[in-house]
């Protein structure tokens, strides 16, 4: 280490050159970073409700489904140019590159039919039968009234709205150009007396990306917050714009190599710039405040000769380093250890974080020496805020001296207390819920929903035991009995299936009118016979959606009110019963759907998150404990993180607030970053105890020292964190905004706390030995002119 | 060898209009050829059984098998058509009956077995699968030559045969919506007047149907008469494919009239 800090002083300037140009071409690659949610590279592929959908995508369509109602200015919908207006959406949107083939669906669709008795004569007509002939639109209400099955969905029970209903082919550009696309042929077609309203999980997909880019923009002010806390720290410009500078170029190279490798970034990955920012910047206060302290206590001061400051940098470099480099390894190693899990987001995560750590340590052992050594030393200043930080670490200090036990025990009684939060936790996601009430994506998907009966699906896959089994009348009861079941529960806003197909021919041929409730045909022979019928009129492909061709499976479309994933599990109840009643001998019963979607992906995301935790906890344990040599010290830099978990976990049970994926990837940071505190304490601690001092001394200047750039760092990391709140109508970065910063307070003083407390509560226990056998290890000479005074009494009075 | 013969011929009726046969004479106007392509296919009555393969883009089949009558309405180019699916087992006595009309809907009839009686089935189907293949009714029954503008240009060959390039385009509005065509392209046989081919056009311009002449025929005794024994549909949007070839067929001088009625429908079975 001592030959490349002595290198990098030497040849600082082609170092800070080479930076320079590595930096411009990380900023080029950075270019290509786009976020991007591919449901498919994120779902994770072999969950049931995964493997139902993508059945029903491959066999029916019917995934990624954009409603967009449109209402006329007149209020109703039984007129002759709206109805054609809908026609030239309806035709305008098959038209989009991105809307699967013949998905395109309105009440002027073709295959759209109204099936009833006139007369005795069977009349199966669409409703652009009577647009297609000049003059006015007769029979267009008789049509609605004959088509119950489709009110509701495509047009509003009352007649005041239609509803085109499209289905968007899997990209991997993302939703946005999706919902970019369609608006655009909306808005070309210039109907300005039609008020259309759009909604569906894909909407909301491309609400999430577009917000999700916003990090854009909160990163320069997490940067501007992060400044303010290190210059009210120091005073001087000089403790901002170093760790700043070196915090930006790690995270520009990790972005770099994120932008040049080509994957993208997904949703839950785009605040990873941060987490390296503010890890980097943690590093750097500790490195500099490191050298400051060191040149406080050189004998020339701030008179030191270039040659002096050269070799306090190298000496200050080589000690602090190792702590650097094995705090970095921890996080690094942690975070490549997620590479091995299933869900290709976590995998991202980890090994974009992973490689952002290295870069981190790489700029820091790197940038600052030649910077260091190339400017002039400034003098800290005694700010109010250091103060305050000061008298904090004292104060923690003397209470931790006084009654470590009782701290101690105070503590672990308040890790019980959010301990039984747990018991409040639920998991549940929704998509809406990540945008506020007010938010235009929500208050267009509430005005949808007064017209339609949803924009949520829950989609059931009936796969017959027989070949050919679905087309019979049991099968058929079964699922017409499963659907009755559903539009009982409050939950459900309409079922759709083969069988109220079947039921409006059996109505139309038997002179029955048109009616909600669905009679089944009263053969198998007859269900074959109208299924036959219905494929060799209008188009073949018309039924395509609702059975397969062989009648081995169908689909059931339910569309639910709400995407709560919450609302979800007594619904599957309600299914598994009636489907164990009515179907269990005749057919199998798969779900699938945007909801179970998402369910499955909250499901996954917080079992592979909680996993991920486990394992950067171990992680973070085993490679302390190699570092240290130590069990116990392993465990102390443990101790901490699982603190701070239990406090986030439990405060979120506390709060009642959901379980979602972004508070599993909130822990899943907080305890990535968290064990910094905890290792640069006890490598300091193991240092003073090394340079002859007493264990109690030993972790006063610990305190003193690395606890109170640990201070800062988490005060700045916080509030850089926190500045995601600024994007207050999407409420993931909110939730990750607070819970990192309540994970980094929480973190440091846990780590401030406890193992002052347990070293000096026991004194003799394995913790304090395994540190006194280490310093003994690596003892070195008292340093130069060390008063043996606290270090915060000796730093203020440097600084006065 | 008749009966081979009788099969060569079978397919006129049903894909004639699409595919236009007539005799050979030296055309005097694109609009002559078009008249000629359109008239030459009509035959007074005729007698066949058919077998439908439907394929889609995965390369999964259904068969079909229809046995078919069909009869012109006195003085007019309009049939009187009942069919009756044989295959699949499934739909075995599922009938119908269509009464082409010259504008409007035509007059269907639909038998099913399991119920046993015949409904009158209303609904605008010009535009409708004809029997779940990829032609529609319209494409079956053929578009009168005087309701479209057609453009000559120019000649080329298909399959060694030389050919009218002719683009067809319809000249209201109304026919356009009826049919859901802006445009039709074809390649008429200059010997037979057959379309060899034909290329289908949507309302924003897109090709969606491409119909072939695979194998075509004279009708036997009929001089000047064509029949295309085998014939190839495929939708150029779904990649979805009919193929039909007549298994039997005969060009019949005369049908009862009572052999087109709703009771020859619930008892011919």
């Amino acid at each position: 280490m001592k030959s490349y800090v002595q290198a990098v002083i030497k040849y600082r300037k082609a170092v800070l050159v080479l930076m320079a140009i590595l930096a411009v071409a990380a900023a080029m690659a950075a270019q290509h970073l786009r976020v991007i949610i591919d449901l498919s590279k994120l779902m994770p592929q072999n969950h049931p409700y995964i493997v139902a959908t993508n059945e029903v995508q491959r066999d029916f369509g019917g995934k990624n489904i954009l409603f967009v109602a449109m209402e006329p200015a007149g209020g109703d919908i039984c007129n002759a140019d709206f109805l054609k207006q809908v026609r030239a959406v309806d035709k305008a949107l098959d038209a989009i590159p991105y809307s699967e083939s013949k998905s395109v669906t309105s009440i002027i669709t073709p295959k759209i039919r109204a099936v009833s008795n006139a007369g005795g004569d069977f009349s199966a007509r669409s409703l652009d039968d009577y647009v297609s002939h000049d003059g006015p639109v007769q029979g267009c209400r008789e049509f609605l009234n004959a088509a119950p099955i489709f009110s509701g969905l495509l047009f509003q029970p009352d007649h005041r709205a239609a509803t085109v209903v499209m289905e968007f082919k899997e990209s991997e550009k993302g939703y946005r150009p999706l919902l970019d696309a369609t608006q655009k042929a909306i808005n070309d077609l210039k109907f300005d007396d039609v008020q259309f309203t759009t909604g569906g999980a894909p909407r909301f997909i491309a609400e999430t990306e577009a917000r999700s880019d916003r990090v854009a923009i909160l990163l320069p002010i997490a940067i501007l917050i992060v400044a303010l806390v290190l210059y009210s720290a120091t005073g001087t410009r000089q403790a901002v714009f170093l760790p700043l500078l070196t915090a930006f170029t790690a995270m520009l190279f990790s972005a770099g190599i994120m932008g040049a490798s080509g994957v993208p970034l997904d949703v839950f990955n785009t605040t990873t710039p941060i987490l390296i920012f503010a890890v980097a910047a943690g590093h750097a206060v500790q490195l500099l405040s490191a050298f400051q302290e060191a040149v406080d206590s050189h004998p020339a001061g701030m008179a030191m000769t270039q040659g002096e400051k050269e070799a306090l940098l190298i000496k200050t470099m080589v000690t602090v380093s190792p702590v650097t480099i094995a705090a970095c390894l921890v996080a690094a190693i942690s975070f490549f250890s997620l590479t091995f899990f299933d869900l290709s987001t976590i995998r991202t995560f980890g090994l974009f974080s992973g490689i952002g750590i290295l870069c981190v340590l790489f700029v820091e052992l790197t940038l600052i020496p030649a910077i260091r050594v190339t400017l002039p030393i400034p003098r800290n200043k005694a700010t109010v805020a250091f103060s305050m930080a000061a008298k904090l670490i004292c104060r923690i200090d003397a209470v931790s001296k006084a009654n470590p036990k009782r701290i101690l025990i105070a503590y672990l009684g308040i890790a019980a207390l959010f301990l039984m939060g747990f018991t409040h936790l639920y998991p549940d996601n929704s998509l809406k819920q990540y945008f506020r009430h007010d938010a235009k994506v929500n208050q267009d998907d509430v005005h949808l929903a007064s017209l339609i009966a949803g924009t949520n699906q829950l989609l059931l896959v009936v796969e017959a035991k027989k070949p050919g089994g679905v087309a019979s009348k049991e099968t058929l009861a079964g699922i017409s009995a499963l659907q009755d079941v559903l539009e009982a529960d409050q939950r459900v806003g309409k079922t759709l299936s083969i069988a109220d197909y079947l039921s409006q021919m059996d109505r139309g041929f038997n002179g029955m009118a048109p009616g909600r409730g669905r009679t089944i045909p009263a053969s198998t022979d007859l269900i074959n016979q109208y299924l036959f019928m219905y494929s060799i009129g209008g188009s073949p492909k018309d039924l395509d959606g609702y059975i397969t061709p062989d009648h081995s499976k169908a689909y059931i479309a339910v569309i639910l009110r709400s995407d709560s994933t919450r609302d979800l599990q007594p619904l599957i109840d309600k299914i598994n019963q009636v489907s164990f009643l009515h179907l269990n001998s005749l057919a199998e019963v798969r779900i699938g759907g945007s909801v179970p979607e998402s369910a499955a992906l909250n499901e996954v995301m917080i079992k592979n998150k909680s996993l991920n935790v486990l394992q950067i906890a171990f992680v973070v344990f085993l490679v302390s404990a190699i570092l240290f040599r130590s069990i116990p010290l392993g465990l102390l830099v443990l101790a901490p993180l699982l603190g701070t978990t239990v406090f986030n976990l439990g405060l979120l049970g506390w709060v009642e607030a959901p379980l979602n994926i972004p508070a599993a990837l909130g822990s899943a940071l907080a305890i990535g970053i968290g064990a910094d505190f905890a290792i640069y304490m006890l490598y300091r601690i193991r240092k003073e105890l090394g340079r002859g001092l007493e264990l109690d001394e030993a972790i006063s200047e610990g305190l003193a020292s690395a606890g109170l750039a640990s201070v800062f760092v988490a005060f700045a990391v916080a509030l850089g964190y926190g500045t995601l709140v600024v994007s207050y109508d999407f409420l993931p970065h909110a939730w990750l905004g607070g819970f990192i910063a309540s994970s980094m307070l929480a973190s440091v003083f846990s780590a401030l706390l406890l193992i002052p407390c347990v070293v000096r509560a026991y004194p003799t226990g394995p913790v304090a030995r395994a540190l006194l056998l280490a310093a003994r290890a690596d003892a070195v000479p008292p340093r130069l002119g060390a008063t043996h005074e606290p270090m915060i009494k000796h730093e203020l009075a440097v600084r006065r | 060898m008749r009966r081979a013969k009788r099969i060569a011929s079978s397919l006129a009726i049903m894909a004639a209009a699409v595919l236009g046969v007539a005799a050979a004479q030296d055309p005097v106007s694109v609009s002559e050829i078009m008249q000629k392509n359109f008239e030459a296919t009509i035959l007074p009555a005729t007698v066949a059984r058919y077998t439908f393969t439907l394929t889609d883009k995965s390369g999964s089949s259904m068969v079909r098998k229809v046995y078919s009558a069909t009869k012109l309405l006195n003085g007019t180019h309009h049939n009187r058509r009942l069919s009756r699916f044989e295959y699949p087992i499934d739909a075995k006595g599922i009938s119908s009956l269509i009464v082409e009309q010259e504008t409007g809907p035509d007059d269907l009839w639909v038998y099913l077995p399991a119920l046993k009686k015949a409904r009158r089935l209303i609904a605008d189907n010009k535009k409708d699968s004809f029997m779940g293949t990829d032609l529609s009714y319209a494409d079956v029954i053929g578009y009168p030559p005087e309701r479209w503008t057609h453009t000559l240009n120019g000649e080329s060959a298909e399959r060694g045969l030389p050919c009218w390039s002719i683009t067809s385009v319809p000249k209201e509005e109304s026919l356009r919506e009826q049919t859901g065509y802006s445009k039709r392209e074809s390649c008429i046989d200059e010997k037979s007047y057959v379309a060899l081919w034909v290329t289908f056009y949507d309302l924003q311009g897109k090709a969606v149907k491409r119909v072939d002449a695979k194998i075509i025929d004279q009708v036997p005794h009929t001089p000047g008469k064509y029949v295309v024994r085998s014939l190839r549909a495929e939708n150029l949007i779904d990649g979805h494919v009919t193929q039909i070839t007549a298994d039997q067929f005969s060009a019949a001088k005369a049908l009862p009239d009572d052999a087109f009625t709703e009771a020859a429908l619930e008892n011919a079975q």
